[in-house]
């Protein structure tokens, strides 16, 4: 008993910063609030075009439950409270994952890591400036667990935190699912030897509970190894997307570019080569999502005139500036803007589907995927819409004239009670035990499973989309289109794909876009765009065409398509409904199409 | 006895063959190269390949005997003849002969053309153009696909009767427009309704963008949506417009238009692809906060018009995507909206650094009429409402409309035809007015509108009439029929009087209608039509556009009616210290201080490298071809346009200019033409053409001054260019500004063939051995003046040369 108290008091060392009341202190270095000092001063307040200083972030740890490829957003939930918080990547936003780059895409769902966030204009901790994983963040410590004795059975790994001298005693809790890599291989927990120098990554943990390792890697070569993987791979990554930076200044047709990185030694040692002075690389247009529109044609060639190391500090700082004179300047070659740069020789080709913002014929983009004119051209809007304008008033509706598109604000909610006579109708706002009371308006239109239907068809429970517009008070309760989520991914085309099932009544499953067409009129599946940690209970209905089904049903490669219910404090979403595989959705999908709106 | 002698004497020598004029140099020159090189095998005892050359009559008015005589010139330069077994001629003995058979060929056609007791001379495009608005007040749009073929020149001039052939395409064209004109000029409907299309800019946008404009509106910003173009857009978007009644259109454009610093300025140029017509091109500043509204008057056929609106200044290709309008729904509300793979238009502090335009509208305004009924039809129609609409009124009109149209009094035979077509058109229905319509549509496709006659069948005369000769006059100075002024003078006789017709030159130069032999001539004379021909290489003249094109040309017309206007002296056509300039031109030559499109008198200094017509870049250009200078062909529009001898024809299968292998050092062009003139069948010829091409090496393919000549081929720095040269008199130059200053002391002999120039457009012939009389005294009354450019053309009309046929 002594012995466990131990080791949890051990085990929480590392935390302890997290949780712990430490006394803030002033710290003349930062003219702002950091976690350790200052707490009378704002926090760092990004802005547009500049790195922001380093120290200026706010820690929280937590694990990744949702991934968005393509926009570069998800969510985690807090170690701490268990809170789902959304998070953004800043163009120049870092995921350090087995102490390299990474891209989101590389990290498993669940893995615990450290969020350094600022805050967006509304205060809320949401922009990601770098992301580390606990192998990362133990690798730059110098931290290594050495094994003092395994015990598989039992779950645990007992070993001796340590760098240059011994940090104490830690148990590390395993399972069955724990995946063990020694030298390049898959290994077993058995084939573990005393000594052997581990670090790992962990999932569930929270203020009470450490989690268990997803992975653990044995040998320092093993780490060196694991590295050097991921490495490449996002070294694969980069060469077809071109490496990320935004405009310093232009003078005449020469641009100045500080490129994106997650480590300057890193990033130098990787990519200085390539652009040397007089190398001719393209630079491409890109967006704050780091999407490009279409690089094949966009892209304007340059040459490099002279190669700057940048010796500043900051979140995001790849350590390299680039002067580069181009043969025409583009709109995109502005002050602040984002680029992609691709070397000379890297290839030029359509970048994979929806991370290109224009297509040609065939290719089109589904709504999710398509260019947002309200955030690329916030000035075609003269009012607040979801996407920018934030000093606008929103858009307020005007009798007998059809509101403009954007105009409308999202908000996410479960639907507690409909009236069907009246269109009305009350739900309460995602994260929040706020009621919302809301009326369709004259317009407004209700879809379930993509058909347009009255407010009953939607079961009450069911977390919805409500597209809405102000009242007389200014508060959104003006709802011209409701949906449930099950609408939105049949109208993106877009499905769940399990990935993994999980005892803990979690599926991992991947976002599936839609098939398209390539080039030569073959069909295609696009590569994933996003993964998401769906949850079920016993109340979830699972359905196979039309048959009620169980969880014990679902299988890895499954296409599910889902509702969910919304996010409560202490209450996370679940799916209320999953519907397993295209014959169930072609049957429910077209049964809810045949159901007629009754005359109102 | 002796004066009937006297009187064939005079008229032999009046209709003397050029063959028989020539027999000195035939004598003395031909002859002989004959009998030394030619007759041992082409006399009376071989007579190889059934060819004598021995009795060869110098008769160039014979077709054959003329064709023999050049086949000799072409067998003799080509170095075909004599054989290679037999002796060259001296190079110098070979350029004169060959001189002397295209001297004599050149009189011999001029002769011809003027060989018929009546001569008809068909109207240009544009002079009939020009009559039509005349008689009618109607534009004839006859540059478009649907007007009149180009005319065909000779020797640069496009008015020469004897070419000015009639084909079955002009007869339907000439009916198809007359009637057109005649509609639009007596509407027998109500006036039409004028009506305004608008283009917003959503129209303006093309592609699929109207579909948005209802967006724009629901979020209240569809006024402030413009359509912006980037430089060189092309022809990308055609705009429809729908023309249901012909006539006159305002044309309204609102629009900003943004300058970079230190560059050029936006420029708006409408295209009409359906008709091929430019319809307005203009320079536009203005801040994109201020927009301006430019209005132009042009006249439109019936039909659909793909008008294609573009930026006329360079930049990249337009089929690039960067260069083209977004397919995303943002619309340009302000600079901040473009789309970021588009070419930017303005720096990081919001400066404009390419030139842009930004459209709100075009507006088409029409048809406009000016007053109903029209000027026409009160004119042609005399009597107005009250008049009894019987056939003696509809002979009146005919006879009135038929005198001005024919340019001379209508014979009553003539006129009795003419009202038998509205008797007949009567008969079948038609009302007063068509019918009358009817007969004048004949008049308008008779020969004596379309053509003008000199001569009279009836009293042949080497002379023209009365009547004819205020025709010469009018279409001379204003491409156009004669006013009534002239009419009257022809009809009281009074234009034979010199002192007359001198006046007459005043007043009609003083007219704004003498624009036109302002611009016509010196295009003709100058052979401005070959300007951009061949157009220069985009790679290797980047900066070359068709507003610089037009800049230069308008520099050699502008230059020309500078000098008429102020009747200045011809020695300035050689020379001279100003010259006409417009900010395009300006920064081409790079002469600074001169702003906007208009053609304006800048002063030249000597760092300028300009002065005459020489060194103007529309003379350097057309001598060029698309990618360098070409000094024979400078050389050879020397000898054509300004000493007034061109050379002979080159002889066949003369070879390109060798390009040097890879590893030898660069050459100039005139290097390479060293090479080619070593050949003795070259050399004679070039001694005179070469050396005044060479004098321009200084300036490249499109006239831009420089010092080395930028060669691709081979090795080491450029090399520098030699301008200098000897003439083949033995005066020797150092450059173009020292041949200018040897020309300036030829000057009558420039004036001599300026003279002959003029006569040969005025004349509508070549001018033959029987003017040069005429032509001396002209020569020597001009030097007496001073060369006085509207003092010559003065004392020319004044002159028995212009009364001549």
């Amino acid at each position: 008993m002594t012995r466990l108290f131990l080791v949890a008091v051990v085990f929480a060392l590392p935390f302890a910063r997290l949780f712990a009341d430490d006394v803030p202190k002033a710290d003349p270095r930062y003219p702002f609030r950091t976690d350790s000092a200052n707490p009378n001063r704002p926090w760092f307040q990004p802005k547009p075009g500049e790195f922001p200083p380093a120290g200026s972030a706010h820690r929280i740890d937590g694990e990744l439950v949702t991934a968005d490829f393509v926009h570069r957003t998800g969510q985690f939930r807090t170690a701490d409270t268990g809170e789902l918080k959304d998070f953004i990547l800043p163009p120049y936003g870092a995921i350090r994952h087995l102490n390299t780059d990474a891209d989101l895409r590389d990290v498993p769902l669940g893995t615990f890591g450290r969020f350094f966030l600022h805050p967006d204009s509304q205060g809320n901790f949401t922009r990601l400036a770098v992301w580390k994983d606990q192998f990362t963040a133990d690798t730059a410590d110098g931290i290594t667990y050495r094994l003092d004795e395994a015990k598989p059975g039992e779950g645990k790994l007992f070993a001796t935190r340590h760098a240059a001298s011994d940090l104490g005693k830690t148990t590390l809790m395993v399972s069955d699912t724990t995946r063990v890599w020694k030298g390049g291989k898959r290994a077993k927990l058995a084939d573990l030897v005393i000594g052997d120098e581990l670090l790992v990554n962990r999932t569930g943990v929270t203020k009470t509970d450490p989690g268990h390792c997803t992975d653990v890697w044995a040998g320092v070569d093993t780490h060196k190894l694991v590295t050097e993987k991921q490495r490449q791979t996002h070294a694969v990554f980069l060469k077809a997307r071109g490496l990320a930076g935004w405009v310093d200044r232009t003078e005449g047709r020469t641009l100045t570019i500080t490129l994106f990185g997650g480590d300057r030694a890193e990033f130098e040692k990787m990519w200085l080569k390539d652009f040397a002075i007089g190398r001719d690389p393209h630079v491409v247009v890109t967006n704050d999502e780091l999407r490009t529109w279409n690089p094949p044609v966009d892209h304007e060639r340059g040459k490099i005139i002279e190669v700057q190391r940048d010796t500043e500090d900051g979140y995001g700082r790849g350590g390299v500036r680039l002067r580069v004179t181009v043969n025409f300047m583009l709109e995109g070659f502005r002050r602040r803007r984002v680029l992609r740069v691709f070397a000379g020789g890297w290839p030029l080709k359509d970048q994979p589907f929806g991370e290109q913002l224009f297509h040609y014929g065939a290719r089109s983009l589904p709504t999710e995927l398509m260019e947002l004119p309200p955030k690329e051209y916030p000035g075609q809007f003269p009012f607040r819409t979801d996407y920018g304008n934030e000093n606008f008033p929103w858009y307020r509706l005007k009798a007998g004239v059809a509101p403009p598109v954007y105009a409308e604000h999202q908000v996410f909610g479960e639907l507690v009670s409909v009236d069907v006579a009246r269109r009305t109708g009350q739900f309460r706002a995602d994260r929040s035990d706020t009621m919302v009371e809301f009326s369709l308006i004259p317009e407004g239109k209700t879809r379930y499973l993509n058909a347009e239907c009255d407010l009953s068809a939607i079961p009450v429970g069911t977390r919805c989309r409500f597209s809405m517009y102000q009242d007389a008070a200014g508060a959104f309760t003006q709802a011209c289109l409701v949906t449930d989520e099950s609408t939105h991914l049949i109208a993106n085309g877009a499905l769940w794909r399990v990935e993994s099932l999980l005892d803990s009544g979690k599926i991992y499953a991947a976002r599936q876009p839609p098939g398209v067409k390539n080039d030569q009129g073959d069909p295609e599946q696009p590569p994933d765009i996003g993964r998401a940690e769906l949850r079920f209970n016993p109340e979830t209905r699972f359905w196979k065409g039309d048959r009620q089904v169980t969880a014990g049903d679902l299988a890895v490669g499954d296409l599910l398509l889902v509702n969910v219910t919304g996010e409560r404090p202490g209450h996370p979403s679940r799916c209320t409904d999953v519907w397993i595989g295209a014959d169930t959705h072609k049957m429910v999908i077209e049964r809810q199409a045949r159901k007629t709106m009754p005359k109102r | 006895m002796n004066r009937l002698l006297s009187i064939c004497g005079l008229t032999a020598v009046v209709f003397a063959s050029p063959a028989m004029a020539a027999d000195k140099d035939f004598d003395t020159l031909v002859k002989p190269f004959l009998a030394k090189h030619c007759v041992s095998c082409h006399g009376e005892a071989t007579a190889k390949g059934d060819f004598r050359v021995d009795n060869l009559a110098p008769d160039f008015g014979s077709p054959k005997l003329a064709g023999r005589w050049e086949e000799i010139m072409g067998r003799v330069n080509s170095g075909d003849m004599p054989p290679k077994a037999k002796p060259r001629p001296p190079a110098e003995d070979v350029a004169r002969l060959s001189e002397w058979v295209v001297g004599r060929l050149a009189e011999a056609e001029a002769a011809g053309q003027g060989a018929e007791k009546v001569a008809f001379r068909r109207l240009t495009r544009e002079e009939y153009a020009n009559t039509i608005c005349e008689l009618l007040g109607v534009t004839v749009d006859v540059t478009d696909p649907t007007g009149l073929p180009e005319d065909p020149d000779w020797h640069g001039f496009q008015r020469i009767g004897a070419v000015l052939t009639l084909s079955p395409a002009h007869v339907e064209k000439y009916l198809a427009l007359s009637e057109a004109a005649l509609n639009e000029a007596l509407p027998t409907g109500p006036q039409p309704k004028r009506e305004t299309v608008r283009w917003n800019a959503f129209d303006l946008r093309g592609g699929s963008w109207k579909k948005y404009e209802k967006e724009y509106q629901a979020r209240g910003i569809a006024d402030k949506v413009r359509a912006d173009i980037v430089p060189n857009n092309g022809a990308l978007d055609d705009h429809t417009l729908q023309v249901k009644t012909p006539g006159d259109y305002l044309v309204r454009i609102k629009l900003s238009g943004l300058r970079p610093a230190g560059g050029r300025a936006p420029r708006l140029r409408l295209y009409d692809s359906g008709i091929s017509r430019l319809l307005f091109e203009r320079d536009v500043e203005a801040p994109e906060d201020k927009p301006v509204t430019l209005e132009f008057r042009t006249h439109l056929p019936v039909g659909n018009h793909n008008v294609r609106i573009m930026n006329a200044v360079p930049g990249p290709n337009p089929e690039d995507r960067r260069s083209r309008s977004s397919e995303v729904p943002n619309a340009f509300t302000g600079l901040q909206t473009r789309v970021p793979w588009q070419i930017k238009f303005t720096d990081d502090d919001g400066k404009p650094i390419v030139p842009f335009l930004l459209l709100d509208s075009i507006e088409w305004d029409g048809p406009v009429v000016d007053s109903w009924p029209t000027p026409a039809y009160r004119q042609i129609f005399f009597g107005g409402e009250s008049a009894v609409k019987d056939l003696a009124y509809a002979r009146q009109i005919i006879a009135r409309f038929a005198e001005r149209a024919w340019r001379r009094p209508v014979r009553p035979a003539e006129l009795d035809r003419l009202v038998k077509l509205v008797e007949t058109a009567r008969k079948v229905g038609d009302d007063f007015e068509a019918a009358v319509k009817t007969s004048l549509l004949a008049v308008l496709n008779s020969k004596s509108f379309l053509y003008l006659e000199e001569g009279e069948v009836a009293a042949p005369s080497p002379r023209i009439t009365d009547w004819q000769l205020a025709s010469r006059l009018s279409y001379f100075l204003w491409s156009s029929m004669p006013d009534q002024r002239l009419f009257d003078l022809a009809r009281e006789g009074k234009l034979r009087q010199p002192e007359i017709r001198r006046a007459e030159v005043r007043r009609m130069l003083a007219d704004p209608r003498a624009a036109a032999f302002a611009e016509s001539f010196p295009r003709q004379w100058l052979q401005l039509r070959k300007v951009g021909m061949f157009a220069p290489d985009k790679t290797l003249y980047p900066e070359y556009d068709e507003y610089l094109e037009k800049s230069m040309v308008a520099e050699t017309t502008g230059f020309f009616r500078e000098i008429l206007t102020r009747d200045a002296s011809l020695r300035e056509f050689l020379d001279s210290d100003w010259t006409m300039l417009n900010e395009r031109l300006a920064t081409h030559y790079g002469i600074t201080g001169v702003t906007g499109e208009s053609m304006r008198r800048v002063s030249l200094s000597p760092e300028h490298h300009r002065g005459g017509l020489m060194t103007q870049a529309s003379i350097l250009s057309l001598t060029s071809d698309g990618t360098r200078h070409r000094p024979v062909h400078r050389g050879v529009w020397m000898l054509e346009s300004i000493v007034g001898k061109p050379p002979p024809p080159p002889p066949a299968n003369v070879p390109a200019l060798a390009t040097p292998a890879a590893a030898t050092r660069k050459t100039t062009v005139r290097e390479k033409l060293e090479s080619h003139r070593s050949d003795a069948n070259c050399a004679g010829c070039h001694r005179r053409i070469d050396p005044l091409g060479l004098a321009f090496d200084n300036y490249d393919a499109i006239g831009r001054w420089r010092d080395v000549e930028t060669v691709r081929d081979g090795t080491g720095a450029d090399p520098r260019l030699d301008p200098s040269g000897e003439l083949p008199d033995g005066r020797k130059f150092a450059d173009a500004v020292a041949l200018k200053r040897l020309m300036l002391e030829d000057t009558d002999k420039f004036a001599a063939a300026f003279t002959e120039k003029l006569a040969t457009y005025a004349l509508r012939r070549g001018v033959t051995f029987g003017d040069r009389a005429e032509l001396k005294r002209l020569v020597e009354q001009s030097k007496s003046d001073g060369h006085k450019l509207a003092k010559l053309v003065e004392s020319f009309v004044a002159d028995d040369l212009f009364l001549k046929r």
